[in-house]
């Protein structure tokens, strides 16, 4: 079992890496050309109400006192509120309406890349050199090596634009009005019991989680077809075959544990290229989720919006990699020692 | 009595290293607020104190920012980055302990910067 030491110590991590990633974004911010007090009056503004402006929103105090505040609020999550996006409401309220679309779309792409990618692996490893090997490293290959920039796009054309059978962008058909209760729209379309909307809702989902999920499937898929080689080549595994035991039950039952403990790691550190990537896929299928939100904060200098967004996806990854860690453990209790 | 004898040690050796540890954290503090002050007054030839000061400070965050990040990564994956080396057969002499260290005067030299910021735009009167 993985010890509370391990756990506690992870978590201990925690505070380090948000006070440095919200150190690293205030000074970039500040050190970045715009001025949100231009932004928010306006390029004609009078000088004198530009600099009402900039003291209203604290910006005329030396940086060491507004770094001060900042870090307070921040220790007590208090995001402040928003310059230009949605002007004076809680960032935190702005975050929590957005947030769920960007966790919804990750977590299904890298279900889709789970999906795939194992068996793929699995299975390039197990027939190794054949056709079914080689199809599969080029579709690995050419999975990792598409940007989304270029295969959403062609996805549209495709689905939405040729065949019509996949809506463009969005979210969900506009003729369908869902109370947003957990902010994810598939459980609210099912919570309103309304499964014309739930149907819409997948069928605008199926492309954004096609182009997240490829790419998650390819580095899966090819990490696991190099681990499970190096897993099947142990004396283990030809101590098991001796003694009578079916390939297949050996690979399942002795191989695929192992050879799946590099692969946790990729799953971590893709989670996080989920995130990063959804920014594009968020903009190129038009979904207004955490992705677009920062795209949009940084274009409106919109400071308290960008802090908040960059230590959300900081707290997430983090999160994403104390669980890869615990799953480790459980797989191989000779790293919690 | 073995067991009293034992734990005199090793909460002596405990008391040492972190004496060291402090020691090492005040002089990398002074040398990053050094440079701090440095920066300031450097900037102040070709900036208003306010652009000056806020400019280093901003520098300075900047360094303890990507210190104290890097430091957490090579306490928490560090191994982890270690046994993928050796695994990979990549290895090039890096070490957890060597990047612990590197990152550790990293973070208090940019500890030790925004201070001095921040002194000099207090005595500046910014």
């Amino acid at each position: 079992m993985v010890s509370k030491r391990f756990i506690a110590k992870r978590l201990l991590l925690l505070g380090p890496v948000l006070f440095g990633v919200a150190t690293v974004v205030f000074a970039i911010l500040h050190l970045s050309p715009g001025d949100p007090a231009i932004a928010i009056a306006g390029e004609r503004a009078s000088q004198e109400f530009v600099e009402q402006v900039r003291s209203d929103l604290g910006l005329t105090d030396p940086l060491w006192e507004q770094y001060v505040r900042f870090l307070g609020n921040t220790a007590t999550l208090d995001f402040g509120e928003s310059y230009q996006i949605r002007r004076g409401a809680a960032v935190g309220d702005i975050l929590a309406d957005r947030l769920p679309i960007t966790i919804e779309l990750a977590v299904l792409g890298q279900i889709a890349g789970l999906l795939f990618g194992l068996p793929l692996g699995i299975l390039s490893a197990v027939k190794k050199d054949t056709l079914t090997d080689h199809f599969s490293r080029v579709g690995a290959l050419t999975g990792i090596s598409v940007p989304i920039y270029w295969s959403g796009p062609l996805l549209i054309l495709l689905f939405a634009q040729v065949l019509g059978i996949l809506p463009t962008s969005g979210r969900i058909g506009s003729t369908y009005f869902i109370d947003s209760k957990t902010g994810f729209i598939l459980i609210d379309t099912l919570l309103a019991g309304n499964l014309a909307a739930f149907q819409s809702a997948a069928l605008h989902l199926v492309m954004p989680v096609i182009v997240l999920g490829v790419y998650s499937m390819a580095f899966i898929s090819r990490m696991m077809r190099s681990s499970m080689l190096e897993v099947v080549r142990q004396d283990y595994m030809r101590t098991a075959r001796a003694k009578g035991q079916g390939a297949k039950t050996t690979v399942m039952k002795h191989g695929l544990r192992n050879a799946f403990i590099p692969v946790i790691t990729i799953i971590g550190i893709q989670f996080g290229s989920m995130l990063g990537g959804s920014v594009l896929t968020e903009t190129v299928f038009e979904i207004n989720g955490i992705g677009t939100l920062l795209v949009e904060a940084i274009n409106k200098s919109d400071y308290p919006v960008v802090q908040a967004t960059v230590l959300v996806f900081a707290f997430m990854y983090t999160i994403v990699n104390l669980f890869v860690d615990i799953t480790y453990s459980v797989l191989d209790p000779r790293i919690d020692q | 009595m073995p067991s009293t004898d034992s734990a005199v040690p090793v909460s002596r050796s405990r008391v040492e290293r972190i004496r060291r540890l402090v020691v090492a954290a005040a002089r990398w503090v002074a040398i990053g607020a050094a440079l701090g002050a440095a920066i300031s007054l450097a900037l102040l030839i070709v900036w208003t104190p306010r652009a000056a000061t806020d400019t280093a400070f901003a520098l300075g965050a900047l360094v303890l920012g990507f210190g104290v990040i890097a430091w957490s990564t090579a306490v928490g994956l560090g191994h982890t980055i270690e046994g993928m080396k050796a695994h990979l057969d990549v290895s090039a002499g890096w070490t957890e302990a060597s990047a612990r260290e590197a990152f550790f005067v990293v973070s208090w030299t940019g500890a030790g910067w925004v201070v001095a910021a921040a002194a000099c735009s207090i005595l500046l009167g910014v």
